[in-house]
């Protein structure tokens, strides 16, 4: 009975069987953690952050959640909302050490930095589709990524903060609506938004944007913030040969880390983020690699 | 002529240009700020432009 009007347009029994890693449970993330909630999906809840009083206005969170985990709060909140439901909490922070906690049938990124985002990017890379948003002020983003979120991006990105320049909770929540929609299609195999969607609430407007990918053999370099590079080779790596010179720290299907210095997080595919470095460490590394 | 939004500097206009370069540096856009789309697609920052091309130079929005 609790599911007898969303079953009539999606396949519930399926959805059920699906978890979803929400990563970032601010602004972003607490709203598609509530509506996948209410449609059954199972949660891995993920942020290190607590819930502070700037919080209240554009999230989930009530005053008497002040100062707990984010992680926390929003599990007892959805376990009200949906007894039914798995969640699972991982109160840390994503580094390139603990990718696992990224293992799921979906990510949606809610996070608020690149480093992060290009993290996920790096895991996934041609191996599972992912879901990026993002808002600030007025403005909001969702993309379901097929391929890789440095197709969005060229050259240096430089951002703003919605702790620098605010957000409202209607962007907040036009974001989790459209992610929520995107992600129980993707789960449901069903055909998903291919076009990056933009949208500014304040003006009603609402672009559909077209991305294309990296040509075979074309190389992008893209400068995150704090001295972290995200680097596309759009070719395969041996992994084998790399690990056999470099010793890996970590290793998981996909990708390997390296730590010469810093960390090199090294996909398969030919993915690789630099962390702490410079573009002349970056080109000389790609001739080894 | 080409019909350009820029979205930082709330401006909407027609204009003569020969490639997004010219835009870019003609509006003082800086270029780690936007996103550019020509034609609703997603664009290297340097193409020809052809006459009735809209673009449109969003910000890069990244919180969350």
């Amino acid at each position: 009975m609790q599911y007898q009007r969303v079953r009539k347009i999606i396949n519930i029994e399926e959805l059920r069987k699906k978890t979803v890693a929400i990563v970032g449970l601010g602004s972003l993330g607490s709203f598609p953690s509530l509506l996948l909630a209410k449609n059954g999906v199972n949660l891995n809840l993920i942020d290190f952050d607590r819930v502070s009083i700037e919080n209240l206005s554009s999230q989930i969170y009530s005053g008497e959640d002040i100062g707990k985990y984010k992680t926390k709060a929003l599990a007892g909140y959805l376990k009200r909302i949906n007894r039914e439901i798995k969640i699972k909490i991982l109160t840390e922070k994503l580094t390139p050490s603990n990718l696992k906690i990224l293992d799921s049938d979906l990510i949606i990124d809610c996070t608020d930095n690149l480093e992060a985002r290009f993290l996920i990017d790096s895991y996934c890379y041609k191996k599972k589709m992912w879901i990026h948003t993002a808002a600030l002020r007025a403005t909001g983003l969702v993309y379901v990524v097929n391929n890789s979120l440095s197709d969005l991006y060229s050259g240096d990105i430089k951002l703003d903060s919605c702790s620098e320049h605010g957000i409202l909770n209607s962007t907040a929540s036009m974001v989790a609506s459209i992610a929520s929609a995107q992600a129980i299609k993707v789960l449901l195999n069903e055909d998903y938004e291919k076009d990056l969607i933009r949208f500014n609430i304040w003006n009603s407007t609402f672009d559909r944007i077209k991305v294309k990918s990296l040509k075979k053999n074309e190389v992008k370099i893209i400068k995150l913030c704090r001295n972290n590079y995200s680097v596309n080779l759009s070719r395969k790596l041996d992994l084998d040969a790399i690990s056999k010179k470099y010793n890996p720290i970590l290793r998981k299907d996909n990708l390997i880390i390296i730590k010469p210095r810093d960390n090199i997080i090294i996909n398969r595919n030919g993915y690789i983020i630099f962390e702490n470095t410079n573009e002349g460490e970056v080109r000389k590394w790609l001739k080894f690699l | 002529m080409v019909k350009i939004f820029i979205e930082r500097q709330n401006k909407k206009l027609s204009i003569k240009a020969k490639d997004i370069g010219e835009i870019i540096k003609k509006f003082n856009i800086n270029r780690e700020e936007v996103i550019i789309v020509r034609n609703n697609e997603l664009t290297p920052r340097n193409e020809k432009l052809k006459d009735s091309d809209e673009i449109k130079f969003l910000s890069v929005i990244s919180g969350g």
